[in-house]
């Protein structure tokens, strides 16, 4: 995996997950937005070698955190999520849309659910409304997940992702 | 002999990977708020680009006959609010301290304007701000609307450059107000909760008390922070508490849509202003 690449592949969905431009399509009253580095670790963990998958998925979780306003949670969460994903990737079929948007809405209400928890214990906070946000986020990065995984299978020679199907000698 | 090269399993790798993510959970949020900062301080031109979030439903209650745009009349209604407030303070002056010389009261003691950086990320409703500990903010200063006349929220905490600001809607937030009603001498006490939406809540007020839709809440005066009360918003729903029927449960409508602001003004003591200003 060429680390450049996806580094800067990270900043730029980091940018978008903490800035306002996704506030352009942001729906309701809690301004539920897609989350764009959910999409990004499930494709990665999908996609990649279980070595590369688990240090994708800390960096991509130490961006989201860095993003953020507390260190720690998202790191762990996401570290497990990818790693975890990775691991069970080959049970999982990943062609169509619809099960790309079913594997997006589990990662990300699970890591996020993971994330608050460890989150509140941190720093004693809980948010009013905080699964139903949560959910409600999940499913629209899941609505939308699908159209950017094809956007990233174009970049996965420039981030030489060697697909799982080829290190698995084409078991899949 | 050439050496072996030490590599780690893939369990290996991904103990020590959990093990890095445990030990930063651990640290206190102290020491790892630099690195928040210092990220929002680096990007803060391209997180601001789109700021402004979609426009919701207009804070304040839509007059019958409309004289003059909804904006100035938002604005024409908080700033009598904080007239009222002022005159009865000087009111109560006058009352008890009449031969004692006093000066004229002031809403604060100074402000400095900074710009919204972005929003705090995640569940909570936070702000970035442009302004630290260098520009004399500091942990429980009120916040203000880029007119300076009603309240938004309170600092959450102040790296040196930049700060992070809770808003009153945040559902961690808690601020002491005054429900006052105009030509009527009442005054209640209460203690003001965000609802984690857009609006606050306000319970523990005895339904003895006469409160009704419409009425005014002002964040309390507060030595060295707000001399006067200044206007938070009005009350939008009177209920009786589900939980404590004896209660009334209190929604306030903030007057101020903090989610699209751009600049805010931070009150500043005098005494933790920077020396060079």
């Amino acid at each position: 995996m060429r680390w450049i690449p996806f580094l800067i592949l990270t900043l730029v969905g980091t940018l978008l997950q903490a800035g306002n431009l996704l506030n352009l399509i942001a729906l309701g009253q809690w301004h539920i937005r897609p989350a764009p580095l959910i999409i990004l670790l499930v494709f990665v963990a999908v996609h990649c070698r279980l070595r590369e998958a688990v240090i994708a998925s800390f960096l991509i979780g130490l961006a989201m955190d860095m993003s953020g306003h507390q260190m720690g949670p998202h790191t762990l969460s996401y570290c497990l999520a990818g790693g975890l994903l990775c691991q069970l990737s080959e049970y999982f079929p990943s062609r169509r849309m619809f099960h790309q948007a079913a594997m997006i809405f589990c990662v990300s209400l699970i890591a996020g659910t993971l994330a608050y928890w460890l989150g509140g214990l941190k720093t004693g906070e809980w948010q009013e409304f905080a699964y139903r946000v949560m959910f409600l986020t999940a499913l629209y990065s899941a609505c939308v997940g699908p159209l950017v995984w094809r956007f990233l299978r174009r970049l996965v020679h420039l981030v030489a992702i060697i697909p799982l199907s080829a290190a698995r000698g084409g078991l899949r | 002999m050439a050496g072996r090269r030490f590599q780690l399993s893939n369990g290996a790798l991904f103990g020590l990977l959990l093990c890095a993510g445990i030990v930063l959970l651990a640290l206190p949020r102290e020491k790892t708020q630099s690195v928040n900062y210092l990220f929002a301080r680096l990007f803060s031109p391209l997180l601001r680009i789109g700021r402004s979030f979609p426009e919701f439903r207009a804070a304040m209650p839509h007059p019958d006959e409309q004289y003059v745009p909804r904006e100035e009349h938002n604005k024409l209604w908080k700033n009598y609010k904080n007239l009222h407030a002022q005159l009865l303070r000087l009111q109560d002056d006058y009352q008890t301290l009449a031969k004692v010389r006093s000066g004229l009261p002031r809403f604060f003691s100074g402000l400095t304007i900074a710009e919204v950086v972005g929003a705090g990320g995640g569940l909570t409703q936070e702000l970035l701000i442009s302004k630290g500990a260098a520009d004399g903010v500091r942990v429980g200063q009120y916040v203000l609307s880029p007119e300076q006349n009603s309240i938004v929220g309170v600092v959450r905490d102040a790296a040196e450059r930049m700060a992070r600001v809770r808003l009153l809607t945040d559902a961690n937030q808690s601020i002491e107000v005054r429900i006052r009603r105009d030509g009527t001498p009442m005054d209640v006490g209460a203690l003001m909760v965000g609802d984690g939406k857009r609006g606050c809540t306000v319970s523990l007020v005895e339904r003895e008390k006469d409160i009704r839709v419409g009425d005014a809440v002002y964040a309390a005066a507060r030595p060295g922070l707000l001399e006067t009360p200044m206007i938070i918003g009005q009350v939008a729903e009177v209920v009786p508490d589900e939980d404590s029927p004896l209660l009334w449960k209190i929604t306030v409508q903030p007057a101020e849509n903090a989610s699209t602001l751009k600049t805010v003004a931070v009150i500043v003591p005098e005494m933790t202003a920077p020396m060079r200003q």
